[in-house]
């Protein structure tokens, strides 16, 4: 039994059930050995897409994702799928192969250093330089990427290690799926804990009286949603979410204002910038939602609950803080909060909520809006909806009607165009019913990929919202730049005839009453389908946070912003 | 500027070291020194780095530092509770005997050290906290001395149990 084989059963062994991966000169050992497994081998027609896809499966389900490339350029295909699992925190297990152990180094046919290309953008990497040593990385990679703060681990295996004979005495371990020790002195989690600032924080939100809750990923991946309900529901503070909170706390309970940030509801930002208390729950204060943070941070307290003491004080000041696993620390506060009165303070957010009402889709118009509400009455409460990035994903994080974690899929941090169509091949083997929508600019950044799910037949509902406007870019083109639209008009090919050339069931839509129909069409099939639909061509979102302002100047439209205090 | 001394333990192995300066780098922390050797356990490193600024940002740097999986553990020490030494390796050329002679009257009385000579100038090492480092490298400047060479070997330090 050689390298390959160690990998593949380590595989196998921790129920890894597909990989997402493209074949290549340095990792044909391990496909030559992988029809012998009992894994299932997703073919992307990029790696880009095989990164995507291991993550958005890792993102749809809490389990990791696995993707394999081959070295040289199918090894920095997969960077930018690594970097948005890094900045999103999902875990993920990129394995490369490498040239030779002989040739490393000497500039070889594909070799790339790609575990110093990726140090920045990994939790984790391996250089593996033993077949021996497959077994224990493998163990350690699994741990670090799901563990603590989760992220992305580089596997980087030579070619000659692939092939080497894995010693008689490991193999048997392997075969008995043995648990092989970790080496990692340097990664102790029960080290995390930290509740020195537990008193100063109850004493914090006893004296405050506009307090509010900032959730974030931290509450899914700790899988602390209950948590957070219980403690929103004794202490009656209303609260707002970042894009990577959706689904964890229902968004028509009383105390919900919505996703905050650049693109958050008006009632979120005005309860955000008014506050005199903000407590962070697994969140870290990245500019999307704080806005100039001078002023995020000045006249309010500001307690933060995270498992990165990184995070502390990174971005914004901070009064207080928890450190550890959000299901570990919340309840030991929620145990001991008290509030005062909130009711006043309660008052006036509802009466902000009724008055700043997201924007109703255009009389008549088929605008972006209107296809995602129709979308959104045919979703499941397990439908997972894999958005692109742009302005049908503030529209769609604005809107989404979905009660649970890991439904609403989005690229936050890297702010990936192309995500959604690898994302959801990876999310669909999540089991869920599973939506792709991508506007039209950021389709044909990953349309091979259309290849990958007519191979595969997978069951994907694919959208295509398309104004021939890369269209984010023109609404600050719009508003910044005036009007002056360089480079963001596309002339776009017919995408339902690109949809039908792979094979796939497509449809084009221009009117309201044809996107109704077509959308329960495409709810009922089994297999792929895709719909484009010609949309409204200039519309802008709204509210809006433009740069270098405060959230206290959140646009509502062109003119108007939100009413200070 | 204000620095602070962190002191960095990390598993001996390779690329450790460019994934600290890495990360230094990227998060635009500045580094006034940093040194790496052994310890007495051969699978650890010590690793003393010296950043510009306050405490809040040696203390950021230190907690990123401590997110890099080999990293054991990284904290920022108290100046006043440490022993803290660096070491200068100068070649001067005095221009006369008698700056020679001061020269040499200074270095035995502030750092019980020797000159050394070679031809025309004259070899020191000094030993000693940063700052009584800069004042002596100060008053060798003042008093007219030709400096050939310097090098610094950068910080290190120790905790200071005696505190």
């Amino acid at each position: 039994m050689i390298g390959a084989d160690a990998l593949l059963k380590g595989l196998e062994n921790r129920g890894v059930k597909q990989i997402f991966a493209y074949p290549g000169g340095t990792v044909l050992p391990i496909y030559d050995r992988m029809p012998t497994y009992n894994i299932r081998r997703i073919l992307t027609r990029h790696e880009q897409g095989s990164a995507f896809a291991a993550a958005g499966f890792s993102r749809a389900t809490k389990e990791v994702g696995v993707c394999l490339a081959t070295s040289g350029p199918g090894s920095t295909n997969l960077v930018t799928g690594i970097a948005d699992a890094m900045l999103d925190s999902v875990p993920m297990i990129a394995i490369t192969g490498n040239v030779f152990g002989s040739l490393i180094g000497t500039d070889a046919f594909q070799e790339i250093d790609i575990v110093g290309v990726c140090e920045p953008i990994v939790k984790h990497s391996y250089f593996v330089e033993k077949a021996d040593d497959i077994p224990r990385i493998l163990n350690e990679a699994f741990h670090l990427a799901i563990s603590g703060r989760p992220g992305p681990v580089l596997i980087d295996i030579p070619k000659s290690i692939q092939i080497e004979e894995v010693s008689q005495k490991i193999w048997e371990k392997i075969e008995k799926n043995h648990n092989f020790k970790h080496e990692l002195p340097g990664y102790d989690l029960d080290k995390i804990m930290d509740l020195t600032d537990l008193n100063k924080t109850i004493e914090i939100i006893k004296s405050s009286e506009r307090p509010v809750v900032i959730f974030g990923h931290g509450v899914i991946l700790s899988e602390a949603e209950k948590d957070l309900a219980d403690f929103l529901k004794k202490t009656k503070i209303p609260t707002t979410w970042t894009l990577h909170g959706i689904g964890a706390f229902p968004y028509d309970d009383e105390l919900s204002l919505g996703m905050l940030g650049m693109h958050g509801t008006a009632s979120a930002n005005f309860a955000v910038h008014n506050a005199d208390c903000i407590i962070g729950i697994g969140i870290r204060f990245d500019d999307r939602i704080t806005g100039l943070p001078k002023s995020f941070e000045s006249n309010k307290k500001l307690i933060h609950l995270d498992i990165d003491q990184s995070e502390f004080g990174k971005n914004v000041r901070i009064d207080a803080k928890l450190c550890g696993q959000i299901h570990d620390i919340l309840p030991k506060l929620t145990e001991k909060v008290i509030t005062s009165d909130l009711s006043k303070w309660k008052e006036l957010l509802d009466e902000k909520k009724e008055k700043w009402p997201l924007a109703e889709a255009k009389d008549g118009k088929l605008t972006e809006i209107a296809v995602i509400n129709e979308i959104y009455k045919l979703i499941d409460k397990d439908t997972v909806v894999a958005v692109d990035v742009g302005q049908h994903e503030m529209w769609t994080a604005q809107r989404f009607p979905g009660k649970k974690s890991r439904k609403f899929l989005a690229s936050g941090g890297l702010g990936t165009m192309g995500f959604s169509l690898p994302s959801s091949v990876g999310a669909s083997f999540s089991g869920f019913e599973t939506w792709s929508i991508s506007g039209d600019g950021g389709f044909q950044m990953n349309i091979q990929e259309l290849g990958t799910i007519a191979q595969d037949n997978l069951p994907i509902k694919i959208i295509i919202l398309n104004n021939s406007f890369l269209g984010m870019v023109r609404q600050w083109q719009e508003l910044f730049y005036g009007k002056n639209y360089v480079d963001t008009p596309l002339k776009n090919p017919n995408f339902k005839a690109v949809g039908e050339a792979y094979g796939i069931p497509s449809f084009q839509v221009k009117t309201r009453d044809e996107a109704q129909k077509v959308l329960k069409k495409m709810k009922n099939h089994k297999g792929p389908i895709l719909c484009e639909f010609i949309v409204e061509k200039e519309e802008n979102v709204f509210p809006m946070v433009p740069a270098g302002v405060d959230l206290g100047g959140t646009l509502l439209n062109l003119t108007d912003t939100i009413d200070s205090l | 500027m204000k620095n602070h001394i962190l002191s960095v333990q990390a598993q001996n192995k390779p690329g450790v070291l460019s994934k600290i300066t890495g990360l230094l780098r990227r998060k635009c922390f500045q580094i006034d020194s940093l040194t790496a050797g052994t310890t007495q356990n051969p699978e650890i490193s010590q690793l003393t780095i010296v950043i510009s600024g306050d405490i809040s940002t040696a203390k950021q740097a230190s907690y990123q530092l401590e997110k890099i999986i080999e990293v054991i553990s990284s904290k920022v020490l108290k100046k006043e509770e440490s022993i803290v030494r660096e070491i200068v390796l100068a070649r001067l050329k005095p221009h006369n005997d008698a700056e020679e002679k001061k020269l040499l009257v200074e270095v035995e009385k502030i750092f019980h050290k020797e000159l050394y000579r070679n031809n025309n100038e004259v070899c020191i090492e000094l030993i000693d906290a940063t700052q009584g480092l800069d004042n002596f490298l100060e008053k060798i400047h003042n008093a007219n001395i030709e400096v050939l060479e310097w090098v610094r070997s950068g910080v290190i330090a120790i905790k200071d149990t005696k505190k």
